[in-house]
């Protein structure tokens, strides 16, 4: 109770809202150690290493072979990132995740302007250069940071280059690795771009500690992105869906063809969901008997309720809840608290809008304990469930969206909103680029990627 | 539209006697309007009437009837129509019988009412309004944060929103939502004192974004495209090309060259006429330059130090672009600002008329919130 003057006991006054502290998830890292089991990811992953480090070890490890991208000019810096990512941080998942460094393609110096298409050019060129194919699992490109760049940036170039023959891509500023900066990129970057390296190859970092009440067997994010033609006139939709596993691991993605009209989006985000609960069904061997669909960017309308109603009568004979619910980040609403540093208050309070929690406001990051470790303020997350409530109420839905804010492979450090949204998202972003370049048929034909995030 | 329906265009509120941004300190702020627990952004809406107001309904008519009327208004509800506000005196139509509606009887009208009186409100306080698709924005366009080569400025933008939220008893509360942030605008859309620089706008390609454009106006199919380019300001009084409803700006007219496109097919092989030409005046308000520029990053060059201006004055960073961690609190001081100088810096609430004549406030406590522990 936060109002120290009122008595115990006493329940919230009639113009107040209803809030509620949500969990803290513990996460699972190596599966075949039951005892691997850890809040923070940093530590679970040194300690333990990732959650599919034995399935690895089995296998025999082999190194994961990375080339790297940078300009002429910065070859320095380049020796500077090998000796960086081979310092010991994560000790575990080192263990099982070594690097092996194969290549370097050098970019010619251009005009700031021009950086993009050289980058480009320089990576086609690589591939060319040889008559075999590529052994590589991961590119490594260096470049200035974003803002250096008002137009195409090698970010982009580089991803879509390298996506084209199958090889995520991780991109690092290169003033992190600048000489002044090296320690520092050793004891704060080092762990989080290793995080997302591994993901990008198809490795499972950690998941989240099953057992919790109410957790849907399949989780779909679900975010559209129009795009426009070359005279910005003509708008086509694209249905993007991220699947995740009960434990809240990446499973797969998966995209609309970019002519689609709405009544076939609809169709496809259908087709999405039956080939979900399949595939789960499939390689889980057990039925599904809950899903979750998690829709961002447009507010969840008929055709998301429609699909997802479709989708679950597919399955005869069987009842499959579905919980279709709105995730917003643009909300005009704050959380704020009287007592806590500069009004920010925890992370994981949830309030009621209505008082049955249909309607809701997720407050997904908090104050610092750690003195000096600022974060931006992030907006509450205005929840909306656009599906009956269940018996038990929305608390199982809301705590399974919190907990998916730790899927976030992309660090180690919970992200601001759950992985249902911020994946499908960052692919949108990806897709609208590659539709500008008339690279879209690139996401089609890379099969080999279903299963890896390389958006992240 | 109707001479009567005509504002005045408002006074500049440099009239004021009291200075912006000076009368409350930040200590009687945290004292008096901080609650000590949770809280929200959102501010309580008090009605002093039990009832909505002066107004009919009626279950056989419905809104679409009334397409041509411009007095009194309707809102449809479901199956209720409901005709208030002014002109209701002289509106005779047998299906409408007077009636007292409770604001819990029929919320979203009472949301209607809130939002179109508080837009009422700001504007004769002579604030820039825009109603958007939700809620309303505010430019505080007479205090702006920053200004670069007098053509661009950054200015405080208020959004205002109406929400219905369930406390904890389940009892409604109706309340406004409050956010602050930024927006960065040419000064043209603002009035005529980018008009003695037109050689900076020169060739600039424009895009219609009127918020109020409806079909009635001829260049209703180009909103929110590149409707041409500028030519040159035009003399005040200069007849417009478009149906814009300009309620609270003067308007600044704009001649925009625009490239029509020939209606006949291409035949094949054969050469396709130069596209024609013809120039169109709208009011400068409902243009902006469309995005990328290359002028509009000439006329802002530091674009990027207003950006930071910007980012500075919300609380997001501190001036040696560090992260702040007090960023709520500064955007909650600058919300309680805002509201302390439309209460006329009284310890009142906001009190604004709705067009039903009923008198709401909107109180400068937020809402407040509870944590309850689970079972």
């Amino acid at each position: 109770m936060t109002d120290d003057r009122r008595g115990a006991g006493a329940g919230p006054r009639a113009n107040a809202l209803v809030t509620r502290q949500l969990r803290e998830p513990r996460m699972q890292f190596d599966y075949d150690n039951r005892h691997a089991v850890q809040s923070n990811p940093f530590v679970g992953l040194g300690k333990f290493g990732p959650y599919d480090a034995s399935e690895r070890r089995r296998a025999g490890i082999t190194p994961t072979r990375i080339v790297v991208v940078a300009q002429k000019e910065h070859r320095g810096a380049i020796s500077n990132l090998i000796e960086g990512l081979r310092t010991i941080r994560l000790k575990e998942l080192q263990a099982v995740f070594p690097l092996e460094f194969v290549d370097q393609v050098l970019v010619p110096r251009t005009r700031v302007a021009d950086e993009a298409a050289a980058y480009q050019r320089a990576i086609e060129e690589w591939f060319a250069a040889t008559p075999y194919q590529r052994g590589v699992d991961l590119a490594i490109v260096l470049h200035s940071a974003e803002p250096t760049y008002r137009g195409a940036s090698p970010y982009f170039s580089s991803k879509a280059a390298f996506m084209r023959r199958g090889v995520p891509t991780q991109s690092i500023c290169v003033a992190n690795v600048a000489n002044q900066n090296l320690e520092r990129f050793k004891s704060y970057y080092v762990a989080n771009i290793l995080t997302a390296c591994y993901a990008k190859t198809g490795g499972v970092p950690w998941v989240v500690q099953p057992g919790a009440r109410g957790r849907p067997e399949v989780t779909v994010g679900v975010a559209t992105t129009s795009v426009a033609d070359g005279r910005g006139v003509v708008q086509r939709y694209v249905g993007i869906s991220t699947i995740f596993r009960e434990n809240g691991a990446f499973a797969l993605w998966d995209i609309t063809e970019p002519e689609q009209d709405l009544e076939k989006y609809e169709a496809q985000l259908e087709t999405t969901i039956v080939r979900a609960i399949r595939t789960f069904e499939q390689r889980e061997g057990k039925r599904v008997t809950r899903i979750a669909c998690h829709v961002s960017g447009k507010r969840a309308g008929f055709r998301e309720t429609d699909a997802v109603r479709r989708a679950v009568e597919q399955f005869p004979g069987r009842s499959i809840a579905a919980d279709i619910v709105h995730v917003s980040e643009n909300a005009p609403l704050w959380l704020l608290d009287g007592s806590g540093p500069g009004l920010r208050p925890k992370s994981g309070l949830l309030t009621h809008l209505t008082l049955d929690g249909k309607s809701a406001l997720m407050h997904t990051e908090g104050h610092s304990d750690a003195p000096g470790q600022a974060r931006s303020l992030t907006r509450p997350l205005r929840l909306n469930l656009h599906s009956p409530l269940p018996e038990s109420g929305c608390e199982e839905i809301h705590q399974h969206l919190y907990d998916l804010r730790w899927m976030s492979w992309r660090g180690v450090r919970a992200a601001s909103g759950p992985v249902s949204v911020a994946y499908p998202k960052k692919m949108a972003f990806l897709l609208a680029y590659m539709h500008e370049q008339a690279d879209v048929a690139a996401l089609d034909i890379l099969s080999q990627l279903k299963n890896k995030a390389w958006f992240l | 539209m109707h001479d009567d329906q005509r504002r005045p265009v408002p006074t500049p509120r440099s009239a004021n006697p009291l200075a912006p941004d000076a009368q409350l300190s930040p200590s009687t702020l945290q004292d008096a309007l901080t609650p000590r627990g949770l809280f929200t952004n959102l501010f309580p809406i008090d009605f002093s009437a039990a009832n909505l107001g002066i107004l009919r309904q009626s279950e056989k008519a419905t809104k679409e009837d009334f397409i041509d009327r411009r007095r009194p208004r309707f809102y449809q509800s479901g199956e209720t129509c409901y005709a208030y506000g002014p002109g209701l005196d002289e509106f005779k139509d047998a299906r409408f019988t007077s009636a007292i509606v409770t604001p819990a009887a029929d919320p979203y009208f009472a949301l209607h009412l809130i939002k179109h009186g508080l837009m009422e409100f700001l504007r004769a306080a002579g604030y820039l309004v825009r109603s958007r698709l939700v809620g309303v924005s505010v430019y505080d366009h007479e205090n702006p944060i920053k200004s670069a080569e007098g053509f661009v400025k950054i200015l405080p933008e208020y959004t205002f929103q109406t929400s219905l939220v369930e406390g904890a008893q389940g009892n409604l509360i109706f309340a406004i939502s409050i956010d602050v942030g930024w927006s960065i605008a040419p000064v043209f859309e603002l009035g005529p004192r980018v008009a003695t620089r037109p050689d900076l706008l020169e060739n600039l390609k424009l895009v219609l974004e009127c918020s109020e454009c409806t079909a009635r106006c001829p260049l209703y199919e180009r909103l929110g495209h590149i409707i041409g380019v500028f030519d040159s300001f035009a003399a005040e009084g200069t007849e417009l090309t478009s149906a814009c409803q300009h309620h609270d700006y003067t308007p600044q007219p704009v001649r925009i060259r625009q490239r029509m496109r020939s209606s006949a097919p291409r035949r094949r092989g054969g050469t396709s006429k130069p596209p024609e030409e013809r120039t169109i005046v709208v009011p400068g308000q409902v243009v902006t330059p469309a995005t990328g520029q290359r002028q509009v990053l000439r006329l802002s060059t530091d674009s990027n130090a207003l950006a930071l201006a910007g980012r500075i004055w919300l609380g997001d960073l501190t001036p040696d672009r560090r992260v702040r961690t007090d960023g709520l609190q500064v955007r909650y001081e600058h919300i309680q600002r805002f509201l302390a100088r439309l209460a006329n810096h009284e310890t009142r609430g906001v009190i604004f008329p709705t067009e039903t004549g009923t008198r709401v406030t909107l109180e400068r406590v937020p809402v407040t919130t509870e944590v309850i522990a689970d079972d």
